[in-house]
């Protein structure tokens, strides 16, 4: 028996260290070593959001969130700036695949720790808003300790569990480490946290040609020829996604927002046409019946902006000349 | 709980270091030893089991109760042993009528009348192994009436024997005569055959998620749409349904054959390389050897097996051969009918079952059932190996399909000129087609051991670089984790 446990530890346990040190050297999700201010955008972006913003708090006094997934992306938080009022401090709190229970969590997190929200932009997209999923494992979207109650330890051994499921990210992690390439990453605003790809720094709406900017080169013939196939009649309702214990989450995401007097506006995002199902009716009755219906703006079904593919940059991404449109037609109420 | 799930990947070790260490080490000197560590595998199994749903574990209780004490009851008044037997067989086969196939009967029975069926429903799911430790307690009662086995007053070592986590919901299906004496027994910790039993989890977990489950992505695609994809892709996915079913189930009796070598116990083989047959008889001797086998000692011999066992005097010499030849065609159908009704409550299973007893005629005529009984494939056998193994993937599209109408038109619509087309090409299919290659590729070399990754005789160096690289290809290439297939069944 002894013999039988020491081979299998043996066996077991060697490469296991030897990934261990590896993983704590080359900290793949930045995780691990005290949080820099290199302004490439992490793995896990809910990390880098959260960190960002408790180093920045005492120093940029943030009064005004956007809440959102990845779809935040093409959310620029100076031109929403300009339609706030001169004290807003925006910021974009963001992650990736957030879910409305996320942002319940940061909400309710802001709200116990002294922030003020005076402004608000609430980001949903279907279906993965209303994922029923509370504590995602996979590293893309794992939830930060502050917002899940658990050690620090025991969120960096998820993403450690993680990255020995995974051997493609063994050798990631080294080339990262060792051979850095911030091009074809993303990068984030060190001070409001704006998403933008790394090629494309200024703010300036996104040139026609050039929305196509994020999908990769060899990809994007490939994705002109799938959307082709597809016309208006496969756009359909989607099912209802909101749950009772969703709908509990957002009555008390109101009631913050009421105590912190929170001007507030809640965006349901486009996405290209045929992956753009039109909000469930019951579930748009819901958010409109718990926040107003003249908060709530709808761009999910065919609509101005998901007939032509040049607005995204993937199927499921606006481009940065949606994001100022929706902005612009929001707060100047057209 | 699944074999492939994290739950399991801790309990796995948890219930080892407790039943060597706690319940044989720790108790080696109580009297009460063997009895105590036999209560901690009922205990665990009932935690594995009740993880999927507690609720069903009274009938896990019944079905052992019922068949412990038939067995008592048949030997302590030898007059009613029959009666005893009948009784117990009929009421495990009632609780699995109503469980399994009450819907589907009367479902099947009101279509049949036009009537509708809602009111007399009992929408109950189907708790997940029934099939398996009901017939695995039935082979107790029939061998203790038939004196094969002694009855057992031990209740808890019989309760372990049904219940035994790593076989309980998907087999193989275990005989009293070679389980029970093992659980009445004390087992010794054998390095050897716990480094084994390690060796054929990590291939039936090859099998499972990176075989089965990289399959199963083209072959639900294909079959939840078969009307709009050419006859290549059908085929295609056929084939590759071949080697899922496989892959799944045959993954699945590696690892709990493997897990019972880390606890002292044997199992019997389940599969043995079957898609290296030469002809039908002989791939349902290498395809879920422990139910076929179940159902040849406990249906096909009863019933007059091949008419070898008919007494001389009831046959005229004359019409000898005719009526041995009718017993065993008939007791072919009978068998292979209860074989596709035993996988599940659906025409298609039936229909699976009564084509391969079809198959098996000729080989009756021909005299050529047991032909290649005693000797393994070689190259040469390769023409008929690859016609059998064609005919296996036709049955496997009647398995697979919704229904019987279904199957037929993805069987017809395999047949046109779209045949000689470029199947449908998904991500991942080259990756898929790999894995299946190297999966029949170490089958073959392997094909006279007795399980395939057996590698006892290549040096150590060796065998831990193919273990490592295994799980390698493991961790590179499985796919999503999916439930395994015979868990419905």
């Amino acid at each position: 028996m002894k013999r039988f446990l020491l081979s299998i530890s043996l066996f077991l346990g060697i490469p296991l260290v030897f990934l261990f040190i590896l993983y704590v050297v080359c900290d793949p999700f930045r995780t691990i070593h005290p949080f820099d201010t290199n302004n490439t955008i992490n793995t896990n972006r809910e990390y880098q959001s959260t960190e960002l913003l408790l180093r920045n708090k005492d120093r940029y006094q943030y009064n005004s969130f956007v809440f959102c997934s990845s779809r935040g992306n093409a959310i620029n938080t100076y031109q929403w700036k300009t339609y706030l009022n001169g004290e807003a401090r925006p910021y974009l709190f963001q992650a990736w695949a957030e879910t409305l229970s996320g942002i319940f969590l940061k909400m309710n997190y802001l709200d116990t720790h002294g922030f003020h929200i005076d402004n608000a932009l609430i980001l949903i997209d279907i279906p993965s808003s209303f994922s029923k999923k509370q504590m995602p494992t996979e590293s893309l979207s794992l939830k930060h300790f502050i917002f899940t109650h658990r050690s620090r330890v025991l969120y960096n051994l998820q993403h450690f569990a993680n990255v020995i499921q995974n051997p493609k990210m063994w050798l990631q992690m080294c080339e990262d480490y060792w051979y850095p390439h911030v091009s074809y990453r993303m990068a984030a605003d060190t001070i409001t946290n704006d998403a933008y790809a790394a090629n494309y720094l200024n703010y300036e709406i996104m040139p026609r040609q050039d929305s196509l900017c994020d999908y990769p080169e060899s990809k994007r013939d490939e994705w002109i020829n799938l959307v082709s196939q597809y016309t208006d009649a496969d756009i359909v309702e989607s099912e209802p996604l909101i749950t009772e214990k969703l709908v509990m989450q957002l009555k008390l995401m109101k009631q913050i927002l009421q105590r912190h007097n929170t001007q507030y506006r809640i965006i349901i995002t486009p996405s290209y046409c045929y992956t753009n199902p039109y909000i469930n009716s019951s579930d748009l009755s819901i958010l409109q019946s718990i926040f107003g219906a003249e908060y709530v703006y709808n761009y999910t079904g065919k609509n101005s902006y998901t007939d032509d593919i040049y607005n995204f940059s993937d199927p499921n991404h606006f481009g940065r000349q949606v994001g100022y449109r929706i902005i612009q037609d929001i707060y100047e109420e057209k | 709980m699944l074999f492939n799930s994290l739950e399991f990947a801790i309990f796995l070790p948890i219930v080892f270091l407790l039943y060597w260490f706690v319940f044989d080490y720790a108790f080696k000197h109580s009297r009460h030893q063997l009895m105590l560590q036999n209560l901690f595998v009922v205990v665990v199994s009932y935690i594995f089991y009740g993880w999927w749903d507690w609720r069903f574990l009274f009938l896990i209780a019944l079905t052992s109760f019922l068949s412990w004490g038939s067995g008592l009851l048949m030997e302590k008044d030898g007059k009613y042993k029959k009666v005893f037997v009948v009784v117990n067989v009929f009421v495990n086969l009632l609780i699995l009528g109503v469980f399994k196939y009450y819907d589907f009967f009367v479902t099947s029975f009101a279509q049949m009348f036009g009537a509708n069926p809602d009111g007399l429903l009992l929408r109950i799911i189907l708790p997940v192994g029934i099939s398996f430790y009901t017939f695995q307690a039935l082979s107790y009662s029939i061998d203790v009436y038939r004196g094969r086995i002694e009855p057992t007053k031990d209740i808890v070592a019989f309760f372990a024997y049904v219940s035994f986590f790593p076989q309980l919901v998907a087999g193989p299906i275990e005989r009293a005569t070679n389980l029970l004496p093992q659980f009445q027994k004390k087992r010794t910790f054998d390095y050897d055959q716990a480094v084994d039993g390690m060796r054929q989890i990590l291939w039936g977990l090859f099998k499972k998620l990176v075989v089965a489950d990289n399959c199963a992505i083209y072959v639900d695609k294909v079959f939840d749409a078969y009307q709009t994809y050419s006859a290549s892709t059908l085929l295609l996915a056929a084939v590759l349904f071949t080697f899922q079913i496989y892959g799944d189930f045959s993954g699945y009796s590696d690892i709990a054959i493997g897990t019972s070598k880390l606890f002292g116990i044997r199992l019997m083989r389940n599969f043995n390389v079957p898609y290296f047959s030469r002809n039908i008889a002989e791939f349902w001797k290498r395809w879920h050897i422990s139910l076929n086998t179940w159902f040849v000692d406990y249906v096909y011999i009863p019933l007059g097996g091949d008419g070898r066992g008919l007494s001389p005097r009831t046959i005229s010499p004359k019409g000898e051969r005719a009526r041995k030849m009718w017993l065993q065609i008939r007791n072919t159908f009978i068998i292979f009918l209860l074989s596709g009704l035993w996988h599940g409550a659906n025409w298609t299973y039936v229909c699976w079952g009564l084509y391969h007893a079809l198959l098996f005629i000729p080989l009756i005529f021909l005299n050529r059932a047991k032909a290649f009984n005693n000797s393994v494939a070689t190259w040469r056998d390769l023409p008929r190996m690859v016609l059998v193994f064609m005919l296996v993937v036709i049955g496997w599209i009647i398995f697979r399909a919704e229904s019987i109408t279904a199957a037929w038109c993805y069987i017809t619509s395999t047949i046109n000129l779209s045949l000689i087309d470029m199947p449908l090409y998904i991500v991942g299919l080259k990756k898929t087609l790999l894995m299946v290659v190297l999966l029949l590729f170490v089958e073959w070399c392997t094909r006279t051991y007795e399980h395939n990754f057996n590698l006892s005789k290549i040096p150590l160096w060796g065998r831990v670089c193919v273990y490592y690289g295994l799980i390698l290809i493991i961790l590179l290439f499985k796919a999503s984790s999916q439930s395994f297939i015979y868990f419905q069944f």
